[in-house]
């Protein structure tokens, strides 16, 4: 069964400026799928419609069979959301975040209690839970706000963006925290542009870009969809003869074959280039739909 | 249940662990009180007593300005509670009771000073609860929808202390209706601190307002403490087009 379903869904603001074009695609109840796209791409609008707080231009998005437009507090009961850039109350303790929202969400005390507790735990905050917020690193306040929306126990859950400003370690405990709560169930889609954070997540990967989504599908489908094993990144201007090259800042690209790698080395050592072989990755679907490198965007 | 523990999280937590907020809030109303002892006659000062609880009232309840445009605006809690069950009316409640948890202190403080100058007859103390929260009532919600007008927190923090000293020192609050022009003392009941004012000054007999300016301070209030919150309700952005 589908857990939301997203049908050429358009948004144009106010000021004109046309955030998304007509995105479709659907995510599996149980699935934990990242939209990946540079800043601006239109991830953040698609994810504030289907959280039910902005009005589509054209389109539909369902959340568990139910449409966002026409019954946003059905899809209320059933979601929660990390907001991107948002922050937990800075007077509070982490424990009293979570467990405030809890309650707001409709918890009795005991139940509310024990998820603030587990929660606190999953996340590496319980050294901290009597702190109050404001004392602590951005990192740990992030985690904090994923520890409110994970308790929720909401069967589908937006996150936007929420390891950015973490460092690696911290990231890493939030997504573990993901994967757990994957494990319980949860369909999950979050918004990132990092590759590695996609990669190491994702059951599924959207990439949006523009305002459209050019790709939908597994994060191996996506490899095979780059349509090589390997790429050879070659430091400097480099023509080949019957291979397509992408030039990206001042590096050139083959996206190559096992047998093909070799020829492509020759003429760059011949030349003096530096080269780097590598298996293609998510970043090179990215770089072959987009033409750009996500990290150009920050 | 939402309501009251928003009014938990932003009002008796919040006032645990910065009372100071407390302390700025009383200031104005206690220089006033201690301005008109010195200067003025035992009228004048029952009048600041009055004026204390008002401005206590209204300066905490428009206060939810800043609180609710933060919430909004810098940390994303609304967005957070957006995607939640709660209904955006319990949300705008839960905020406006924070800001009576805020009050509180202050008027406790000014219902001793009031009962201590003897004037909390049983029909005053009536007439004090009921106008105290059509003020807190009606200063909260129109706080809440002016928030919603504002995109950048910048211009919100200024409002805040603009409507609250136009509240509570325009009107005839800390002067007699009978300064207004006869037959014009209702222009008093435009607002409902003014209104509040001259209900309170007439029940405690220090000032005999007009029966129209009386009538039309009542009708004034209910008016007020009913419609603004109709009024915020609508203009909470709880989804944005």
């Amino acid at each position: 069964m589908s857990a939301v379903v997203s049908k050429g869904v358009w948004k144009r603001y106010k000021n004109g400026v046309v955030a998304l074009k007509g995105v479709s695609f659907s995510v599996e109840k149980g699935r934990l799928v990242t939209l990946l796209g540079r800043n601006g791409a239109g991830k953040t609008t698609w994810v504030r419609i289907a959280s039910t707080q902005l009005l589509p231009t054209q389109g539909t998005v369902e959340v568990l069979g139910l449409d966002v437009v026409t019954d946003p507090w059905g899809v209320r009961e059933l979601i929660a959301m990390v907001p991107q850039e948002g922050f937990p109350l800075d007077i509070l303790t982490p424990f009293e975040f979570v467990y405030s929202y809890l309650l707001i969400r409709g918890y009795g005390r005991s139940e509310a209690k024990k998820l603030t507790r587990e929660h606190l735990a999953l996340l590496e905050l319980e050294p901290h839970a009597k702190r109050t917020i404001g004392e602590l690193s951005g990192g740990l306040k992030k985690r904090v706000l994923v520890a409110a929306v994970l308790a929720s126990g909401a069967e589908v859950l937006f996150l936007d963006e929420p390891t950015v400003g973490l460092d690696p370690l911290a990231r890493r405990s939030v997504w573990g925290a993901l994967k757990e709560a994957k494990r319980a169930g949860g369909t999950m889609l979050l918004t990132t542009h990092y590759m590695d954070e996609a990669e190491s997540l994702a059951d599924e990967v959207v990439i949006v870009h523009e305002g459209r989504a050019l790709f939908s599908g597994t994060v191996e489908g996506a490899r095979r969809a780059v349509g090589h094993d390997f790429k050879v990144e070659v430091y400097g201007d480099l023509e080949v003869e019957g291979y397509e090259a992408l030039r990206l800042g001042g590096v050139t690209v083959f996206y190559v074959d096992e047998g093909e790698v070799d020829e492509v080395l020759k003429k760059a050592m011949a030349k003096g280039y530096e080269s780097l072989v590598k298996p293609t990755s998510l970043e090179d679907l990215f770089i072959k739909l987009t033409g750009e490198r996500i990290e150009e965007g920050d | 249940m939402a309501s009251l523990t928003i009014a938990w999280v932003n009002g008796f937590l919040v006032l645990k662990r910065a009372p100071l907020w407390v302390v700025s809030y009383l200031l104005m109303p206690l220089a006033l009180l201690f301005f008109f002892r010195i200067h003025g006659d035992v009228t004048m000062m029952k009048m600041a007593l009055i004026g204390g609880i008002i401005m206590v009232a209204t300066s905490n309840g428009i206060s939810i300005l800043g609180d609710a445009a933060w919430f909004r605006i810098y940390v994303k809690y609304q967005d957070l509670l957006v995607a939640t069950p709660i209904k955006p009316v319990s949300y705008v409640m839960g905020l406006s009771l924070s800001m009576l948890v805020f009050a509180s202190p202050g008027l406790a403080l000014f219902v001793v000073l009031v009962s201590l100058a003897g004037l909390m007859t049983f029909e005053f103390a009536l007439a004090l609860a009921a106008c105290t929260i059509a003020v807190w009532i009606s200063s909260s919600m129109m706080g809440f929808a002016i928030s919603s007008l504002f995109k950048s927190l910048r211009h919100v923090w200024p409002m805040a202390s603009i409507l609250s000293m136009v509240l509570s020192l325009l009107p005839p609050i800390y002067y007699p209706a009978t300064v207004l022009p006869q037959g014009f003392q209702w222009i008093g009941a435009l607002v409902p601190t003014g209104a509040a004012a001259m209900i309170l000054h007439h029940v405690a007999g220090l000032v005999e307002v007009e029966a129209t300016a009386f009538a039309a301070s009542v009708a004034s209030l209910i008016a007020y403490a009913t419609t603004l919150p109709l009024l915020s309700s609508l203009k909470v952005k709880w989804r944005e087009a």
